[in-house]
């Protein structure tokens, strides 16, 4: 006994003298001068801006930049920024989801871009960004954010076991119906080794974001919307038709799991990725993630599995959401037109490129989607061509509430706790005390 | 008690009932070194593999040399001694004189002391946000250390007062009359006697300062200050880039480490030094 | 003479008063707010932030919620606790300090990581409790859809029945060998010595024991955040998941200020129930001896 604890004396001595040597071998690294420029990011994206400083101190040596970058995880991206934004602590620019854009600019927080650097805004940012990022990074007529990727709303489907069954992709709400009761079968199910449900969506609380960013399009595409005009117009026919077909799928045609309301954000990617259904509603962020859950390599991924944008109801067309993680630079920094220069090379076409081909994501600049290669990048150009057609999320200050509610009302539906009619109309009730704009 | 001297047939089923609640509470641990050593791909297969086929070091490679999770330690390291240095020294003579003086609202202050624990921790976020930043002590450990030992001081005094409590008021009359000042005998006399209790105290505010998660990641601003816990969860990820679970649980894997080591070590004075006195005879 | 145990509690008091007790009227004052992270404009609203709570139908969800939650927690680690600590405390137990470790390793490990460790294995379909049933031949159940609330609570009591253990057996060990030797030879049972010494003899722990597990598991809301977030249809919605989601997700520091001080309040309700109930002696006791 007295040896184990001796051993676990010089093991902890040891474990904490390593340590040590870490935090020490990194302060001495540190010691540089020149502007600091404090950035909040996450992991995936942080190497990036790393590269851009370097790229800019190579080409500015006399005027250096420091990079203090903090590193979160997503779930606490949003709790930092404001906590530290409203404290006076704020970034010179931080990454932030793209929905959080107009609350953050609402509260005083941002700093609008062309305040900065006019030109650029007006010949780069105007002319390279897609229109819908122009549009959905910019709050009150004036440009906030700087998209670093982005992504699309779409319905995954096995592409080999839709043509060998003869069933082609689904482009409306029939085809949909139809393709999911075929797959739901249970000899189709048995044929392919299925599970229990043949379709998969997320559809609660549980989710969060990523409910209302895959499921809006449902609205959209039989031609509802949340607001229009400066009303709030939820409260539709066309809206509760998109409901009612969410609802039908796991009460009606039995094909999605009730689980649903509880699934995580990415419970469906995994069962899509493990053969379990036939189709699931998801984002084109998600292809790299269902070849690393699955274990296919690139060329099996492009034989297996396909994707079309969420299909058109009775009284609309094909949509999609476009999404995405942006850059925003604060109020508070005291450097603005440097930490713009930082990101104009993050986001700039070279570093971009290199971003989003080596994480899988959809480059939000045109010039970018242009070069990327057709064999290895196959699916990013594909992808990328809903972009001119996608929509962005409502641009309101209180889009966190609203989000929730438009959670809430397909939860309510799917778990059959209030009929499609109901729950659409309490959440345009609640949307409308929200944000105090009137209903239609 | 039911098992203390037991027959040989009862003890048998004491160790059966041990072992029961050993596989209970050492599974879901093991589980998480499991995955740790498991590729994404292995990660979603059903029925899951009990043994990683092949295990991989990645996660761990990963989060030592690509993230330093290694200074993390070093911090929470730093951390959880600043809040020893000084959550005991101010617990004892507190504890020393709610056990050895009568005094006025002498039990509402020792209940008010125990019920600072009833404040429900996200509520002071704020509030404690706005404190350190007036005393300028926001993105420093200073700061943080104030308000681990606050949250450690209520079970740290409440334990020295058991053990002051055991101690006879006689040894401590007798000091006096020996010419000790008041300070003089607990110096001497008294701490030296609750030396056991310090084994416990300083056990729970090891474990309570190490694993502290929400306010380090809301007062902290610099990277090279994040403790250990903040570290970890930058592997959270968003639905985009999808959360890396491997390089989550091979640091969480690593940072309980010492603490498991701790207390292995030192459990036997913690046990006994847990609750002297509480028990009325 | 008369000033020394003041001056000897002083620093204590001055740290507790800055980073605990100060919050608290924080909480108070900015509950009569209308004012959030993200919003300019501070304005005073006296009690509406208190007459929508009263109207508020998840407040009471989150009460109920709670109720479960805290009730099914804090029995189930007291007992367990209970129940770990008298194992331990048989006579020449072999082992002892290996089970003991085991024991305690849970808690070793912060709250998150623990929520993500269950939500891998409760995970349908590809957890590995689903492994274990199905080769029961059981079939597979969807863990955390119908079996929300107790698959919380077991979680939650994994992690934090440790506590109650120590607590209990530590307590155990002080209480004097020859009280149970006398009960012996009186010829009573294990079962007789437990009722009539053991547990009277905890009488004062358990009641301190009890005050904290049920205060620190409705203060707690890590365990539900991961492996719920309070769904499905907010059954699992318990207040501290309730009030974090009004604070920090929705930023409204007023309305979620409110729901703190709302649990202040009920954290005080119940420990003075605790006391009733345990009787004031109890705690007198551990004052004046």
């Amino acid at each position: 006994m007295k040896k184990v604890v001796h051993f676990m004396v010089v093991l902890l001595a040891g474990l904490l003298f390593t340590a040590g040597l870490f935090a020490a071998g990194e302060k001495e690294a540190k010691v540089a001068e020149g502007v600091t420029i404090k950035v909040i990011n996450q992991e995936r994206w942080a190497p990036y801006v790393e590269k851009a400083v370097e790229k800019w101190n190579a080409a500015n040596p006399d005027k250096k930049v420091v990079l203090d970058q903090l590193v979160l995880g997503y779930p606490q991206l949003r709790q930092k920024i404001a906590t530290a934004a409203a404290g006076g602590m704020a970034p010179d620019f931080s990454l932030i989801d793209s929905v959080w854009v107009a609350e953050f600019a609402n509260a005083g927080f941002l700093m609008p871009l062309d305040e900065i650097d006019p030109t650029w805004v007006e010949n780069d940012y105007n002319k390279d960004f897609y229109p819908v990022f122009v549009e959905g990074d910019s709050f009150d007529g004036q440009p906030y954010g700087i998209h670093s990727q982005t992504d699309m709303a779409l319905i995954w489907y096995r592409k080999d076991w839709f043509s060998s069954e003869g069933i082609k992709a689904p482009e409306t709400w029939e085809e949909l119906v139809r393709a999911v009761q075929h797959f739901q079968q249970p000899q189709v199910r048995r044929k392919y080794g299925m599970g229990e449900y043949a379709f998969a969506f997320p559809a609660g609380l549980k989710a969060a974001e990523t409910v209302t960013y895959q499921l809006t399009p449902f609205i959209w595409s039989n031609g509802g919307d949340v607001f229009r005009n400066n009303t709030v117009v939820l409260n539709s026919s066309t809206t509760v038709a998109a409901i009612k077909l969410l609802s039908d799928f796991v009460n009606m045609y039995k094909a999605v799991s009730p689980e649903c309301i509880a699934y995580e954000w990415n419970t469906a990617l995994k069962l899509m990725g493990t053969g379990q259904v036939a189709l699931s509603v998801g984002g084109s962020y998600e292809g790299s993630m269902i070849k690393e859950a699955a274990g296919w390599d690139d060329a099996t991924f492009r034989e297996k599995v396909g994707f079309v944008p969420i299909p058109a109801g009775p009284n609309g067309e094909q949509a999609t959401t476009a999404g995405g993680m942006a850059y925003a630079i604060y109020r508070q920094s005291k450097n603005p037109e440097l930490a713009l220069e930082i990101l104009k090379l993050t986001t700039g076409p070279e570093l971009m490129y290199e971003f989003c081909a080596s994480t899988g994501q959809n480059p939000p600049r045109i010039s970018v989607v242009n070069k990327l290669d057709q064999q290895k990048d196959w699916l990013l150009v594909e992808t990328s061509d809903m972009l001119y057609n996608a929509r962005v999320r409502p641009i309101i200050p209180e889009y966190a509430k609203v989000s929730e509610q438009l959670q809430r009302m397909v939860e309510n539906a799917v778990s059959g706790k209030a009929t499609p009619e109901e729950a659409v109309a309490e959440a345009a009730k609640n949307i409308s005390v929200i944000t105090g704009l009137p209903l239609k | 008690m039911i098992f203390y001297s037991a027959e040989r047939f009862y003890r048998k089923i004491v160790y059966l009932l041990l072992f029961f609640f050993t596989i209970f509470f050492l599974f879901p641990i093991l589980w998480m070194f499991i995955i740790s050593l498991k590729p994404v791909s292995q990660l979603y297969r059903f029925p899951p593999h009990i043994i990683p086929r092949p295990p991989v070091l990645k996660n761990y490679v990963y989060s030592f040399i690509n993230i330093g999770i290694g200074r993390n330690l070093f911090n929470s390291l730093i951390l959880t001694l600043g809040t020893l240095a000084v959550s005991i020294p101010v617990s004892i003579p507190a504890a020393y004189a709610l056990s050895k003086f009568r005094f006025r609202f002498q039990s509402v202050l020792l209940l008010g002391i125990l019920g600072t624990q009833m404040i429900p921790g996200m509520a002071s976020l704020v509030p404690l946000f706005d404190i350190l930043k007036s005393f300028k002590l926001l993105d420093s450990f200073i700061g943080l250390i104030f308000i681990y030992t606050a949250r450690t001081l209520p079970l740290n005094i409440w334990i020295f007062k058991g053990f002051f409590d055991t101690i006879p008021n006689d040894l401590f009359e007798a000091a006096l009359v020996d010419g000790c000042t008041q300070f003089q005998s607990m110096r001497y006399i008294m701490v030296p006697l609750v030396l056991p209790g310090m084994a416990a105290a300083s056990m729970f505010t090891i474990m309570q300062s190490w694993i502290e998660f929400i306010v380090p990641l809301t007062m902290l601003f610099s990277e090279e200050k994040l403790p250990f816990p903040v570290a970890v969860y930058k592997f959270m990820g968003s639905p985009i880039m999808g959360t890396n679970y491997g390089a989550i649980f091979a640091s969480a894997a690593v940072g309980s480490l010492p603490i498991l080591m701790l207390f292995i070590i030192f459990q036997r004075y913690f046990i006994k030094g847990l609750t002297a006195g509480a028990v009325k005879e | 003479m008369k000033k020394t145990p003041i001056l000897l509690m002083l620093l204590a008091l001055l740290i507790l008063a800055a980073f605990s007790i100060y919050p608290v009227f924080n909480a108070f004052r900015l509950s009569l707010f209308d004012m959030g992270l993200l919003q300019r404009e501070v304005t005073f609203v006296g009690l509406k932030n208190y007459s929508v709570l009263l109207s508020d139908p998840l407040f009471y969800n989150s009460l109920k919620a709670t109720l479960l939650f805290a009730g099914g927690s804090v029995a189930i680690q007291y007992f367990l606790g209970l129940f770990l600590a008298t194992l331990l405390s048989t006579q020449d137990l072999k082992g002892i300090r290996f089970f003991r470790s085991s024991f305690i390793l849970p808690y070793t490990l912060s709250e998150l990581v623990v929520a993500l460790v269950w939500l891998h294995i409760y995970d349908s379909n590809f957890g590995v409790l689903n492994g274990f049933v199905n080769a029961l031949g059981v079939p597979v159940q969807r863990w955390l859809f119908d079996w929300a609330m107790p698959a919380v609570i077991v979680a939650n009591c994994w992690w934090g029945s440790t506590f109650s253990m120590l607590l209990l057996e530590s307590a155990m060990k002080g209480i004097p060998a020859e009280l149970y030797e006398a009960a012996k030879v009186d010829g009573a049972s294990g079962l007789q010595q437990f009722f009539k010494i053991t547990l009277p003899s905890l009488h004062y722990v358990s009641m301190l024991n009890l005050i904290m597990i049920t205060l620190l598991t409705i203060n707690a809301f890590g365990i539900v955040f991961v492996l719920t977030f309070g769904g499905p249809q907010n059954a699992t919605d318990v207040i501290g998941m309730y009030m974090w989601r009004n604070a920090f997700r929705f930023m409204d520091l007023g309305y979620g200020a409110t729901l703190a001080v709302v649990i202040f309040i009920f954290n005080i309700i119940i420990t003075l129930l605790y006391i009733r109930v345990f009787g004031k002696e109890t705690l007198k006791g551990s004052v004046s001896k």
